[in-house]
């Protein structure tokens, strides 16, 4: 890695543990602040902050109870060209929320002109890596923390790549410091919808740059699987968090739900505190930190 | 390249154009060849329910935002919306609340001319953009209001920057309440109007019912006439005298409800009140997605 990248961004290993936490979302606000002995941290989707000073008051008092990181959903990093403006923006709520990251998605949202609603897969070339290294520094540069990024489901491959993901994103990391947002349900959901070994690709990453996992659970619609954020999280992604868990230490995992909330939070409590059990397992034996 | 992913991921009938005459359908974008071929060789199959994917999930946040509308007329709607995707592809650097304020102005017109829909659909669908507007976009605090407002006979009052007026030929809460109990086929045009006040850092949004003598007394405050002015001037329109008590406190209330704001005397310049087809429109950009 070329070291310049690391003092900009300051180094992954320094960024503490943040343990077990829930995608905050305002339709769970009060069960979230009634379970805050159960939740490490939280994280919040950037772009809901975006538009008055209001919303950043309520970031402000959710980080006096809770460590928070952002999560973007916009900022289209294999794009060609980063949105400045966009990019001023986000800054201010990463700097409201005081996290030591910044998280984004491996993905395209927006072409010239068009702005496509999703998240939708990197043509994994040479040039697309050369342009998404210069986007990345530029971010971390501009935030001053490092990046990690997700890896995202995708339905389709973009033909002719020269690169599978897993290779794009390991190089990726090794050209600007930044990290990965490991997403294991969407490793897991890429690997049965484009049938692949999933632990394969795990040990193809570099693990030591995981700084943070994401938990989710979708649904099958059409003989294909959905990262719909909406279930609860399958065995099969279960089955990849031991496997990491068996592998590194995992320092930050956040369950996300997004749609048809239970009437029950425990429902997904139950889930942060059963992620917990694998945060923790080895920071006992190898405690982090200076 | 990436424009042209983004183009097939939103529009169908490039889709088909690329199906049928690749050729045509790329030369514009002045593709490598390594590019076309890219292009060329995608899953139609996959791309299909991708593209699919996106147009619901833009249904899925306009719906929300007028469930009415798509209860008074289903059909009508969905057809709009279909019609809708397929014409305007989201644009970048705009908002997600501004695709669904559009969608609001589009449908008002198009089922405006639409045969055998409910004559009230259109009021619905302006109330709930109106609704929509007042609750997600926000305003700089163009008002300073600074608690109860004082009142008197040489205040000029004006419209606030971003407080709405508008008419409706239907009863909006009539309308509502017929939808709940499955009566409004008699439903009979009641005018009514809504004054709306999008959110302020220092104030909440409002959306409040008016009547016809405030409605009236609301369009004389244009931030230059004093309220003696309006006083007479809404005499003149209703054809009687005797209403300075009754415009005293329309103005007063609707000042301490951060809808207009009381001019210094010395001021003499304020814009006119807006209709909602003035709705706010850009803002800095912002999504509810998550993911
Ligand atoms: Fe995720």
């Amino acid at each position: 890695m070329n070291p310049e990248n690391q003092a900009t961004a300051g180094p992954l290993s320094s960024i503490p543990a943040l343990g077990s936490g829930i995608g905050f979302r305002r339709e769970l606000k009060q069960d979230i602040l009634d379970a805050r002995d159960e939740i490490d941290f939280i994280e919040v989707v950037t772009e809901q902050y975006l538009t008055d000073s209001n919303q950043l008051t309520e970031l402000e008092e959710l980080r006096d109870i809770f460590p928070i990181v952002p999560h973007g959903v916009r900022l289209s990093i294999g794009s060609a060209a980063l949105d400045q403006e966009y990019l001023r923006a986000i800054k201010l709520v990463s700097d409201t929320c005081r996290a030591p990251y910044y998280s984004e998605h491996l993905a395209v949202t927006r072409a010239p002109g068009i702005e496509i609603g999703h998240l939708s897969p990197l043509w994994f070339t040479e040039a697309v890596l050369e342009q998404t290294v210069n986007n990345v520094l530029r971010v971390q540069d501009t935030l001053g923390k490092p990046l990690i990024l997700e890896n995202i489901t995708y339905l389709f491959d973009i033909p002719r790549a020269t690169m599978t993901q897993t290779e794009f994103l390991g190089r990726l990391v090794e050209s600007t410091g930044c990290g990965i947002l490991l997403d294991l349900t969407n490793l897991y959901t890429n690997a049965t919808n484009h049938d692949f070994d999933p632990l394969a690709a795990l040990d193809g990453l570099p693990l030591d740059k995981v700084v943070q996992l994401h938990l989710a659970g979708g649904y099958w619609s059409q003989g294909i699987l959905i990262d719909a954020h909406c279930e609860p999280v399958a065995q099969g992604t279960w089955a990849l968090l031991e496997a990491l868990a068996n592998r590194v230490q995992v320092k930050a995992c956040i369950l996300e739900h997004d749609d048809n909330f239970p009437d029950h939070f425990s429902v997904l409590s139950d889930q942060v505190r059963r992620a917990r059990e694998f945060v923790e397992r080895r920071r006992v034996e190898e405690p982090y930190g200076p | 390249m990436q424009a042209c992913l983004a183009r097939l991921y939103l529009d169908e009938l490039f889709r088909r154009l690329l199906a049928r005459d690749p050729e045509s359908a790329l030369q514009a974008y002045g593709l490598s060849a390594e590019e076309e071929a890219a292009i060329r060789e995608l899953d139609a199959t996959r791309l299909e329910f991708f593209a699919t994917s996106l147009k619901n999930k833009r249904r899925k946040r306009i719906a929300r935002a007028f469930p009415l509308l798509f209860r008074v007329a289903a059909d009508e709607v969905e057809h709009q919306y279909n019609r809708y995707h397929a014409l305007y592809m989201p644009k970048s650097r705009r908002s997600i609340h501004q695709d669904v304020l559009d969608f609001g102005e589009f449908i008002e017109d198009s089922l405006a001319i639409a045969p055998g829909i409910p004559p009230w659909a259109c009021d619905v669908a302006r109330y709930e953009r109106l609704l929509y507007a007042t609750t997600y976009t926000h305003q700089a605090d163009t008002d300073t209001s600074s608690g109860a407002t004082t009142v008197s006979i040489s205040s000029r009052p004006r419209l606030c920057e971003d407080a709405y007026v508008a008419e409706f030929q239907y009863d909006i809460a009539s309308i509502e309440d017929a939808l709940r109990d499955g009566e409004e086929r008699g439903l009979e045009p009641s005018p009514c109007a809504i004054v709306s006040r999008a959110k302020t850092p220092t104030a909440e949004a409002r959306v409040l019912r008016i009547n016809g003598p405030t409605l009236a007394v609301l369009r004389h405050c244009d931030g230059r006439q004093r309220l003696e002015g309006i006083i007479t001037e809404v005499e003149a329109d209703f054809g009687t005298t005797g209403l300075k008590q009754g415009v005293f406190e329309a103005v007063t209330r609707l000042a301490n409800a951060n809808v207009l704001v009381i001019e210094p005397e010395a001021s003499t310049t304020g814009p006119s009140p807006r209709s909602v087809a003035d709705a706010p429109h850009e803002r800095p950009t912002l999504t509810r997605e998550c993911k």
